[in-house]
């Protein structure tokens, strides 16, 4: 079954159709949540939002992008908006329990690069955040980044640049190893 | 995954490499497999809670005054005097279970006195456990009937339920009730239905006459039925 058939025989409330359409982009999806979000819970609860709003708003699918581009636009809406309130009040949280962390210098402190890296990564802004892991890290296309995030390839293109270089920048003290 | 890489002619900014290429691909990657089941089960639970809202879906429907007897009642004979929305329906499951544990408990001593008096060979245990039986089987068929498909709600299952709950001259009084509280026929009919199913469930005839004492602003409204009184409260929600 095509997309076109699918979408018609999901449409037409056929459950199996339904089905076969969650497990089609199941996979797809909850590892783009993960990836973003980093915590299992907060991937699921992603993946099911996606596939609820997927599911009532499939009769408005125009075709323009793939289908599976298309779920995967409303993953990445669903968990950047998702990831956003729950920064919000976990900022709220730390302002009132605890004082923030001031950064240190001392050497022994210093992660490895896997965690050097990842926090660097974490501290990118959103958008270029987001087309690093969707580029870099799940091999999505420039293309297919674009139209899930409805940016023109070329800007997909220079937010990976420029997260390349900040992640270059973070990782100065181990560009022996990799660079 | 990887289609057509559309960087490849991009070298301002190569892509990390060795350890910091193999870091990178471990970013937020998961090692657990994806909890399929677990979250088709969410997604359809969600669906189907989403459909039981829609304004559109058929509506229990009471018969207000003037009804045929029940033997000769048939679907199309019922009037189609209101059809409450769906939520009438999750606020009465609501009411009928805080009210009736509430006055249920409250009144558990006093009607095991009246049934001794009577020497009733029936244990109070027993009473209570046949009207807390009843009464969680109504709400259960309240339910199913709530989440059942829309060809599964016929008519003449509606007309069977609404004559069990309220009879004609309950529905009376209900309409009286509806006039004195300006709220809808349904809300009265509702708590109606919840003060039958307390009088049930402490062991007192249903068929107790029934007398409008007092409505009050905010929402309570007092039921004596002899010597004890029933109050009901419409609990309110946020959808």
């Amino acid at each position: 079954m095509d997309d076109q058939q699918l979408i018609a025989a999901v449409r037409g409330g056929d459950p199996r159709a339904e089905r076969e359409f969650y497990d089609r982009f199941v996979d797809r999806v909850y590892r783009l949540a993960h990836r973003l979000a980093g915590d299992a819970a907060a991937a699921q609860d992603y993946t099911q939002e996606t596939f609820v709003r997927a599911f009532d708003r499939l009769a408005q699918f125009r075709g323009e992008a793939s289908l599976s581009t298309w779920i995967c636009r409303i993953c990445v809406s669903v968990t950047l908006n998702g990831i956003k309130a729950r920064t919000s009040r976990g900022r709220i949280e730390v302002t009132m329990d605890e004082p923030p962390e001031v950064p240190t210098t001392r050497r022994e402190a210093e992660p490895d690069l896997k965690t050097r890296l990842h926090a660097a990564i974490d501290a990118l802004p959103d958008g270029y955040r987001t087309v690093f892991v969707m580029h870099d890290v799940e091999g999505y296309t420039h293309e297919e980044i674009g139209q899930a995030l409805e940016i023109q390839p070329g800007t997909s293109k220079a937010q990976l640049f420029r997260a390349r270089a900040k992640l270059r920048t973070a990782l100065a003290d181990f560009a022996g190893e990799w660079a | 995954m990887t289609e057509h890489r559309m960087d490849d002619d991009m070298d301002e900014v190569a892509p990390l490499d060795g350890a910091a290429g193999e870091a990178a691909r471990a970013y937020h990657a998961s090692d657990a497999p994806v909890p399929r089941e677990a979250m088709w089960a969410a997604i359809a639970a969600r669906r189907a809670a989403a459909s039981t809202v829609e304004p559109a879906a058929p509506a229990l429907r009471v018969v207000a005054g003037g009804a045929p007897a029940a033997s000769e009642a048939t679907a199309r004979d019922v009037p189609r005097a209101f059809a409450p929305p769906r939520w009438a329906y999750a606020i009465a499951a609501t009411m009928l279970l805080v009210i009736g544990v509430g006055i249920g408990r409250q009144m558990r001593g006093s009607i095991v006195a009246q049934r001794e008096a009577r020497a009733d060979s029936v244990t109070s245990a027993a009473v209570w456990q046949a009207a807390s039986t009843e009464h969680f089987g109504q709400v259960e068929t309240l339910l199913t009937w709530m989440t059942s498909s829309p060809e599964a709600r016929s008519e003449a299952q509606l007309a069977a339920w609404s004559r069990d709950l309220l009879g004609s001259t309950r529905l009376k009084l209900a309409k009286r009730i509806s006039g004195e509280r300006a709220e809808d026929l349904n809300r009265a009919a509702t708590r109606l239905w919840n003060t039958l199913e307390c009088l049930k469930k402490a062991g007192l005839s249903p068929e107790a006459p029934l007398v409008l004492d007092s409505t009050s602003p905010d929402g309570w409204m007092s039921v004596p039925a002899g010597m004890p009184s029933v109050q009901t409260q419409e609990p309110r929600s946020n959808p």
